[in-house]
């Protein structure tokens, strides 16, 4: 498992040898969530190692599927009718893992073992397409959401770079966001 | 107020393990660390490189990249308010000790001992408690006490310290 989960995807991620494998971002993370985990406690890697080595590669066709369904969704004149059920099968799971996250994740002092958690991982393996999702989260969370934002969304997008109070990081992050996808303000 | 998170979280916890009658409320307002330094604070104290404005740590000591924090970086931010390395968490009259958790070598949690022998634990975002032995709070999440520090509860310098700037004074008059 380890062996295969290091063959240097980040070499190339869009032409990552398990693509053909792959049916979806959840197999994907189901396949090597064990090596990442793995690889976290063997090599002692950082949560931004492990992202980039797992979970940026995450650009599969089912996400690219999914994420633009959520743009022309966003788009269109009323969100709740327009809703998939993909969609909202996505925002089901996200609610459930978010919950969970929050919740579990609070016995930790250290800020990189809460990020290590499984479900905020996968939550960043979904990549772009609940980047709407994640700022409706932090507009009510004092949780720490931006680092699955830096995670997902490319480093020269980085509206709060440099900025090194968490409070103004997210409202940068919170109108960056509302100018991106306008169905949020 | 039974903590059922924290004992949720805590797999080796038992309800009669901590003083129930004796909890904090819930806050993010400061972290374990924190509160075995200077007790209830405003800010959490951690080496993070992100956030710097809103975790302290000594000016002096490096922030370091998550999960790879050293224990000798901790052991310094300790230093600085007067705690020094010791063998042990036995109960010593005007000392106050502190234990610090890690788990392969990278620190996770401290707890602090009160005159009554008892320790202190802030459990991250969740309540501190006070808990009457070590073990109870070791396991997956926090790790194994590796490290124990003291400090005299008077505030005064240990007389091995005060020796020490001794020497460095006439060191410094020699010098010149």
């Amino acid at each position: 498992m380890l062996g295969t989960g290091r063959i240097p995807l980040e070499a190339n991620p869009r032409k990552h040898p398990f693509r053909k494998e792959v049916t979806s971002c959840d197999d994907w993370i189901t396949a090597h969530a064990e090596s990442a985990s793995a690889d976290w406690l063997t090599k002692q890697l950082s949560p931004n190692e492990l992202a980039e080595k797992y979970i940026i590669l995450l650009e599969t066709h089912h996400t690219h599927t999914h994420l633009h369904v959520q743009h022309s969704v966003l788009q269109s004149p009323s969100i709740e009718t327009a809703k998939t059920k993909d969609l909202e099968k996505l925002e089901k799971e996200f609610a459930e893992r978010a919950d969970r996250w929050e919740k579990e994740s609070s016995i930790h002092s250290s800020p990189g073992e809460k990020f290590i958690h499984r479900d905020y991982l996968r939550i960043i393996g979904k990549g772009e397409q609940v980047v709407p999702l994640i700022i409706k989260r932090q507009e009510s969370s004092n949780k720490d959401w931006l680092f699955a934002l830096e995670n997902i969304i490319p480093e020269d997008e980085n509206p709060a770079k440099g900025i090194e109070s968490f409070k103004d990081a997210v409202e940068a992050w919170i109108s960056w966001g509302k100018k991106k996808y306008q169905a949020l303000a | 107020m039974r903590c059922l998170e924290i004992e949720d979280f805590l797999e080796n916890l038992g309800p009669h393990d901590y003083d129930q009658e004796d909890t904090s409320p819930q806050t993010e307002e400061y972290n374990c660390i924190a509160y075995a330094i200077v007790g209830v604070t405003k800010k959490p104290w951690w080496p993070s490189a992100r956030w710097k404005n809103d975790y302290e740590w000594p000016s002096h000591l490096p922030r370091e990249e998550y999960l790879k924090e050293t224990l000798d970086n901790f052991i310094q931010a300790f230093e600085t308010k007067g705690y020094r390395v010791c063998s042990n968490g036995k109960l010593k009259k005007g000392i106050e000790k502190v234990a610090i958790y890690t788990i392969a070598g990278v620190p996770k949690h401290a707890a602090r001992q009160l005159e009554t022998g008892v320790w202190v634990s802030k459990c991250g975002d969740y309540e501190d408690i006070k808990h009457y032995t070590l073990p109870p709070t070791e396991g997956k999440n926090y790790g194994k006490v590796t490290t124990f520090l003291h400090r005299r509860r008077d505030g005064k310098p240990f007389l091995k310290d005060r020796i020490l700037s001794i020497i460095n004074k006439l060191r410094r008059k020699f010098l010149r």
